[in-house]
């Protein structure tokens, strides 16, 4: 199979994340970033409504959002508030309503900040796809922050009630990975030129 | 003290207060509804087992509303019909007198024919010069229990004059209830020889007996009303009542806690699942031999149900499986088995037969393929376990204690595995 790949647009949405986030260019920290997604404003809509406006759920029709919802859990962290710990057992994914999430990684005995993601952005996907897989990187709360979580439990429970609704899911997932994936690739033939 | 330091101070003593009222009034409404756990709990755990079921319903297509509406009636139609099979059998009053003369006859005939018992009750074989004080004893306290009193022997009486020209006693059960009425004197004779002069007055224990099993009865069904109803709330529920305890977790502990009830949810389930298939096994196993060995179908149904239902506890079916089936042997006046041999004096050791093969079966085809390694608890925890409850909190104590030792095992270790991963401790 292959992927075509739009190389201008993808270097667009990176640099204009970058640009937001004030923040040094690097790849891990790329990695992290969803491409950007334009919604109202997410603590006034229903969980429905603000799935519906996230663009990696594009496919789901409303009936299908609406079990992806009930399955969701809204939690809200106060400021430096940490959500996992890198080395921790990976057990949800997180998608962020509202407010910043920072992702850091400790490198040589210190905390190296990433990324730092905004509303509308998924981080801890990989919590889905590999079960024993740790967490490599520590996310916290950026502020207060409002944020859905899914977990594998969660994720067992949609592929009993809704085959369907969960291969969507797996999709969409999918194309969140090759996305970043993509990225990636990108920024190291980018580098390799320069 | 500085202003939010007071604050935090009275944050706390409220915080404690309002949870020490919280947890006092959780503890009293517990402890006064106690009776109502049990009802609950089946209604959950039913609701529980049946979910999977919704769900498939769900993915062929049918609303959540239809497929649990569905479910609910053909559960209420299996009830009414378990109901209405029993009331079909059950003994009015009239029948329960009968029966009860019927036992007599019987247990005095195989007491004689045991001990050799000549007319006059007084000499016997060997086994009764050595026991017969202590059996004699014993035969006349079973034998106080089954005898009517004078009331119950006007009811009886009155229903063999008949009404309207019908006769409801035959003349069979009229002769069990002269020969008993005769034997009753002698065995008073002896009682009073035996244990000084007046022994119990005949049949009084016996009808408070039956009047407390029946207040009994009543209160026990008007308590499982809580069942249906918890059955279909939780039937309902598509996981908010998950949901919204998990919301309560704080963020630390939330993912630990996820993994946690995940694995309860995988020990509950499949334990659950496999009693039910396990139990409804024992029970139809219980069903077709006792119809083998000539019992009629309605009371090889019956019996099957009980030893089914009953199996829940360990070994607690083959108990009752086989007394029910040694009662109806006793009381049995003919039997119509497909085996040729059977006949009404050697049915007793065909159901005796019966029983050992069920147990056998539940052991060694039965648990292994339907339980699985969903339950590895020792043997002995296991009888501990269902001694100690059993003692605690009576049949439901026995009941429930199996799972309780098993969820409660999957919840420590899980938890501390959990706790240990994600560094909390």
């Amino acid at each position: 199979m292959s992927i075509r790949i739009d190389r201008e647009r993808i270097r667009g949405l990176l640099t204009a994340r970058v640009r937001e986030g004030n923040e040094k260019p690097s790849i891990s920290g790329l990695l992290y970033h969803a491409p950007p997604l334009r919604g109202g404003n997410p603590t006034s809509q229903s969980t429905i409504e603000f799935l519906a406006g996230f663009r990696p759920l594009q496919d789901l029709e409303k009936k299908e959002l609406s079990l992806l919802a009930s399955l969701m859990h809204e939690r809200n962290f106060g400021d430096g508030e940490t959500i996992f710990d890198q080395g921790n057992p990976s057990g949800a994914l997180y998608v962020i309503r509202s407010g910043c999430v920072e992702l850091s990684r400790k490198i040589a005995g210190k905390d190296v900040t990433i990324a730092t993601l905004a509303p509308n952005e998924l981080f801890g996907e990989l919590a889905l796809l590999l079960e024993e897989m740790p967490r490599r990187i520590s996310a916290k709360s950026r502020g207060p922050s409002v944020l859905l979580a899914f977990s594998r439990p969660d994720l067992a429970t949609l592929m009993v009630r809704s085959p369907f609704v969960s291969m969507k899911l797996f999709r969409a997932l999918a194309r969140v990975v090759a996305l970043r994936f993509t990225m990636l690739m990108e920024e190291i033939e980018g580098s390799s030129q320069e | 003290m500085s202003d939010l330091g007071a604050m935090r101070v009275r944050r706390i003593v409220i915080h404690g207060a309002l949870t020490l009222l919280a947890l006092s009034a959780f503890v009293y409404l517990t402890w006064s509804l106690r009776a109502l756990i049990v009802p609950l709990v089946v209604g959950v755990l039913l609701a529980y087992a049946v979910t999977p079921l919704v769900y498939r319903m769900q993915r062929w297509g049918l609303p959540h509303g239809v497929a649990v509406s569905l479910i609910f009636v053909v559960f209420a139609a299996g009830l009414g019909l378990v109901g209405s099979q029993i009331q079909a059998v059950w003994p009015d009053h009239e029948t329960r007198l009968e029966l009860r003369v019927r036992a007599l006859y019987k247990v005095n005939q195989r007491y004689q024919a045991l001990l050799g018992l000549d007319e006059s009750q007084t000499k016997g074989n060997t086994l009764y010069d050595r026991l017969g004080d202590d059996l004699d004893r014993f035969m006349w306290k079973v034998r106080e229990d089954l005898w009517l009193n004078p009331k119950e022997q006007e009811a009886f009486l009155e229903a063999r004059a008949g009404r309207a020209g019908i006769r409801h006693v035959s003349d069979q059960v009229y002769d069990y209830y002269l020969a008993d009425a005769a034997l009753q004197e002698k065995a008073k004779k002896r009682a009073s020889q035996l244990t000084g002069a007046d022994s119990a007055v005949p049949g009084v224990r016996s009808t408070s007996v039956l009047g407390h099993f029946l207040s009994r009865l009543a209160e026990i069904i008007s308590l499982w009303i809580v069942m249906p109803i918890t059955f279909l709330f939780f039937l309902v529920d598509q996981g908010q009542i998950r949901k919204a305890l998990l919301a309560m977790v704080p963020n630390r502990y939330f993912e630990p806690t996820l993994n946690v009830l995940a694995d309860l949810n995988e020990t509950v389930g499949s334990y659950l699942r496999g009693v039910i298939l396990e139990c409804s096994l024992v029970g139809i196993t219980y069903m077709v031999l006792l119809w083998v060995v000539g019992v009629t179908p309605e009371w090889a149904i019956i019996i099957g149900l009980f030893a089914g239902i009953i199996n829940i506890i360990p070994y607690a079916g083959s108990v009752l499986g086989l007394s029910l089936g040694l009662l109806y042997a006793l009381l049995a006046e003919q039997v119509h088995p497909l085996l040729p041999f059977v006949n009404v004096g050697n049915l007793w050791l065909w159901i005796l037969a019966v029983a050992v093969v069920a147990r056998i079966l539940d052991d060694i085809v039965f648990q292994p393929m339907v339980l699985g390694s969903a339950l590895e608890l020792h043997p002995l925890v296991v009888a501990l376990g269902i001694v100690g409850a059993s003692l605690l909190f009576g049949l439901s104590g026995a009941i429930f204690a199996v799972p309780t030792i098993a969820l409660a095992e999957v919840f420590f270790k899980s938890s501390m595995r959990q706790l240990r991963a994600y560094s909390i401790i």
